[in-house]
């Protein structure tokens, strides 16, 4: 559980300015928890995620993993309708994806464990989506879903490429330092280490240990990735916010790739903008093989702009 | 070991094992085994041991015709050729007995591995017996019938030869073949059984089987252990006495056999000869009946087993010819040389290398191309067996389509590249050459002859512009154990192989005669042979021609689009089991994609393989918060750049690796 409640916390108020709470149960099966070191068991989880409705109405997010090792579909999507039952009004399903260096990964890779099966995982995915549909929720982002419209603005602004200041070991940022006297967007990362981070904060007043200042194409393509991960996709205002001389349509209209994947119903271009489809949002990685060469294509082949600079 | 010092270390290797020009390097002292990158500790030793000048010329004149024999020593693999030599070199006084020569026989790496007896060079021995001097020639043979044709150029400068055959293991395929080709250049056949010193031994059983099947009375063999010594002058009195001297004419023209030939970087072409009739010596021109070409002799002279010069050699004698040329193909076994304005009729049974086995070669990488194609030119240089061809598959790029003389010689050469040239190639599956005799006017005025051969498969002529299509055959000799033969004949069953005999060789053992489509020996037969009975039956071929046979071209396609890289011409009876094969192959490779992939293989309009690639349902990152998206946004561009490079077919992405998957050979070693 990445957040312990009940006791840990004095009183309400003092969290009042808390603006959502993300709990991790991850699963509600104690055999999955067990194989994902976990310490809790599922009644824990749900009784955490009551306390924690009562501290913050409407204001609760779960986590649920699917694509665990020998997971079954059918046994998870029951976690799911039980989880529905306990819920707030905002869910993430989240892949598993098994990192180098994590005992889960060493597990699979010595054959312990046996590999996740892809196969079942997209149906996992496809299945827990269409029942979260029915149950109300918007799936407003590939793994996020919200009902009664408890969006979470904090991610909101990563997907929308809005600006946000990252503080604290390895945290990342984007924004434009304009106390600084900058205008160039940068993107900034903070010392991974927090022994380092905290040494430097007191010597330095900051642990910033990289900035990278973004070009304008580099900064399209970031928009492009994100927005596409939103089910609203990316309108033709936010798309202009950025690309003041390439319309969408500039750049995708005429493409043939694109036309065949919007011909095959994965993605939509109208005046609405750019956006998914329901089947396509699963396979967005694919789709963005095919749309960011063309928006290279396109940026470097566009008309001069008359005086502005990069 | 001969401790040749002889010839000029050519690009570092002089070791061909089969056939064109080999001399064994040597020291007089062991050398430690060469490695990579060798050739230039060498050179020092060129420059002292070469210099023809600093020795003194002999005199060949005194060996009268009746005093000469010339032999040979063929034998089945490791039954103890290169050791018997040995010993006849000691005993004739050629090396020095005193010298610890254990058989550190330069092999390379290759050879050692697969235990292909050296090369070793031909030497000329004098010995003296019962009062008078004579001068025998002892010339050698690569080991494996692959290389039939030079053997028997080898041969046909012999007038006997001496067959060892191990007194444990008997008499084995290789025996056999060899046999009968000394028994066709009419040669008298000594039999000798050797390692008579082991435990195993049973020399008289091996004496039956010669009898049996070679039709020799078992008193005519010499039982010998060529490691100990033992027994092994009686050998060299059989030489004397029981092969009969060359019949030969030292007054007429010059008529030489090439046998054999070299390239030394600093001497050019270096001819091992057998003189028929005449006299050859420095100064004198001479012609190549096969090329034509006028060259004059710098140098001849014997090999004792050093390079020993002379003034002149003379009809009956065998050595070498050194004439300012200056490409093996100048020089090319089997051909005849002649005195300027004195032609002569060749010698028969000259034939331009014809490969048996083709095989693509291609660079892992475009880049790696000029490496490759200058190791490629450095092994050839030495071996003008190796046919080559520049093609280019629209998968893998520029490369060469290399003809063999058969899949050893294949084998051996790749791993040769890789070994001493660090090349790293793709090597296809190998194909033979097909024919198709062709009936329609059109084409016959294109190609310019009515029975054509086909290399590449992209030319292979349809069905009704063809009045037949023929495939090459070869007759296999298969020597297993008795109990192994009902698995044996279901393997050669399965591989469309006629049986054309069956004897029994002895109690156990069993000699099979098959003739096999080339085609369906080149790829993994050998192995699956040895596999089926535990690695005791052996196998050996010979080229016997083209028959008739049903040909297809099959084609691969990727939902409906034709893979011009896959097309294969296989036979009827095969389509079926080799177009699955492929498409499951393709299966595994072919990365998924937004639709579905239908893998099929059709012939014409039929389709007799499919498999299907399913579409992927799911491929999106999880999660894609602040500190992940700029790790996303690279993997993305990466992905995106990776996809500009891969090939199309239809609008399905097939990645490099997906073909080479496919095409290349299966068989992992």
């Amino acid at each position: 559980m990445s957040l312990k409640v009940g006791h840990l916390f004095p009183s309400a108020s003092e969290l009042a300015s808390v603006l959502y709470l993300a709990l991790s149960p991850q699963s509600l099966d104690d055999k999955e928890l067990q194989l994902l070191g976990r310490t809790h068991s599922a009644s824990d989880a749900l009784q955490t995620l009551a306390e924690a409705r009562r501290l913050f109405p409407g204001r609760v997010s779960v986590d649920l993993m699917l694509g665990l090792p020998a997971q079954k579909s059918g046994p998870w999507l029951r976690q799911l309708q039980e989880l529905l039952g306990y819920c707030d009004d905002h869910i993430s399903l989240y892949q598993l994806t098994l990192e180098r260096g994590t005992a889960l990964f060493t597990q699979v890779q010595r054959g312990t464990l046996p590999a996740p099966d892809p196969e079942v995982a997209a149906e996992m995915y496809q299945e827990g989506r269409a029942l979260l549909r029915e149950a109300g929720f918007r799936q407003y982002e590939v793994s996020n879903f919200a009902r009664n419209g408890a969006l979470s603005t904090h991610n909101w602004t990563y997907w929308q490429c809005g600006q946000y200041l990252g503080v604290g070991p390895g945290a990342h940022g984007r924004f434009v330092p304009q106390g600084a006297g900058g205008n160039t967007r940068e993107a900034r990362i903070q010392t991974l280490e927090p022994d380092n981070w905290m040494k430097e904060v007191t010597l330095f007043g900051h642990g910033t240990r990289k900035r990278v200042p973004l070009g304008e194409l580099e900064l399209l393509e970031e928009v492009l990735a994100m927005g596409l991960r939103t089910d609203v996709g990316i309108t033709h205002q936010h798309w202009q916010r950025f690309a003041s001389q390439l319309s969408l349509w500039d750049v995708f209209g005429s493409s043939p790739e694109v036309k065949a994947l919007l011909v095959q119903g994965l993605l939509l271009l109208d005046h609405g903008g750019l956006r998914c489809s329901w089947e396509g949002l699963a396979v967005l990685d694919s789709l963005l093989l095919t749309l960011l060469p063309r928006l290279q294509e396109a940026w470097l082949q566009r008309a001069p702009s008359p005086g502005q600079g990069g | 070991m001969w401790t040749l010092v002889g010839r000029g270390w050519s690009h570092g290797r002089a070791l061909a094992v089969w056939a064109a020009g080999t001399a064994q390097r040597g020291r007089l002292e062991p050398l430690p085994t060469p490695t990579r990158g060798a050739p230039a500790e060498f050179r020092a030793w060129d420059r002292l041991y070469t210099s023809a000048e600093r020795k003194e010329k002999i005199d060949m004149s005194r060996f009268s015709v009746e005093n000469i024999r010339n032999f040979s020593i063929i034998a089945h693999v490791d039954h103890g050729k290169s050791t018997l030599a040995d010993r006849l070199l000691e005993l004739t006084g050629t090396i020095d007995k005193t010298k610890n020569n254990k058989q550190v026989l330069d092999k390379l790496q290759v050879e050692r591995e697969r235990g292909i007896t050296v090369k070793a060079q031909t030497a000329s021995l004098f010995y003296n017996w019962e009062g008078k001097q004579y001068l025998l020639n002892l010339i050698d043979t690569p080991g494996h019938v692959d290389f039939s044709y030079e053997v028997s150029r080898s041969l046909s400068a012999c007038q006997g030869v001496l067959l060892v055959v191990d007194a444990n293991e008997g008499i084995q395929a290789q025996t056999v073949a060899n046999f009968f080709l000394a028994f066709e250049a009419q040669l008298l056949v000594i039999p000798v059984i050797n390692k008579i010193d082991l435990k195993n031994a049973d020399p008289e059983r091996v004496e039956k089987q010669i009898e049996k099947v070679f039709d020799i009375p078992s008193d005519e063999c010499i039982k010998i252990s060529a490691k100990l010594g033992t027994n092994v002058e009686r050998v060299l009195q059989a030489v004397i006495e029981r092969i009969p001297p060359p019949k030969v004419h030292r007054k007429n023209p010059l008529r030489a056999l090439v046998f054999d030939s070299t390239f030394d970087q600093y001497r050019g072409v270096i001819a091992n000869v057998a003189l028929f009739d005449g006299v050859v010596s420095k100064g004198d021109k001479i012609v190549s009946a096969h090329t034509k070409k006028i060259h004059e002799v710098n140098e001849v002279g014997v090999l004792n087993p050093n390079e020993q010069p002379a003034h002149k050699l003379y009809a009956g004698q065998v050595g070498y010819l050194i004439a300012g040329m200056k490409d093996v193909t100048e020089a090319q076994i089997g051909d005849t040389l002649y005195l300027h304005k004195q032609p002569v009729e060749p010698l028969p049974g000259f034939k331009s290398a014809k490969p048996m086995v083709f095989a693509g070669m291609y660079p892992i990488d475009q880049s790696e191309y000029n490496n490759l194609k200058s190791a490629i030119e450095k092994l050839t240089i030495n071996d003008s067996s190796v046919t080559v061809h520049r093609d280019s598959s629209l998968a893998l790029g520029a490369g060469w389509r290399l003809g063999f003389l058969g899949l050893l010689h294949m084998e051996v050469f790749n791993q040769r590249l890789e070994q001493e040239y660090n090349a790293s190639v793709i090597l296809t599956t190998p194909t033979v050459p097909y024919k198709a005799v062709l009936s329609s006017a059109k084409l016959i005025k294109d190609y310019r002859e009515k029975e054509i051969t086909i290399i590449n498969p992209a030319q292979f002529p349809e069905k009704s512009k063809v009045t037949e299509y023929l495939e090459p055959v070869v007759l296999g000799t298969i020597i297993t154990p008795d109990e192994y033969t009902g698995k044996v004949m279901m393997l050669c069953q399965a591989r469309r192989a006629v049986q054309k005999n069956m004897i029994f060789i002895d109690q156990n053992r069993v000699m099979l005669k098959y003739l096999f489509p080339l085609n369906e020996i080149v790829v993994d037969f050998y192995d699956s042979l040895k596999s089926l009975s535990s690695g005791y039956a052996s196998f050996d071929y010979e080229d016997a021609g083209y028959q008739t046979a049903e040909l297809v071209k099959m084609d691969i396609l990727l939902n409906g689009n034709i893979v011009e890289e896959l097309v294969t011409i296989v036979h009827k009876d095969k389509a079926h089991s080799i177009g699955k094969a492929i498409c499951e192959r393709l299966k595994d490779s072919l990365p998924r994609q937004l639709f579905e992939i239908a893998i099929q293989a059709a012939i014409g309009s039929k389709i007799i393989a499919r498999e299907t690639v399913k579409a992927y349902r799911k491929n999106v990152l999880a999660k894609c918060y602040g500190g992940d998206i700029t790790r996303k946004m690279k993997l993305l561009k990466r992905q995106a750049e990776g996809k500009k490079k891969l090939r199309k077919v239809g609008n399905i992405e097939v990645p490099r690796d997906a073909f080479i998957k496919v095409l290349k050979t299966q068989s992992d070693k």
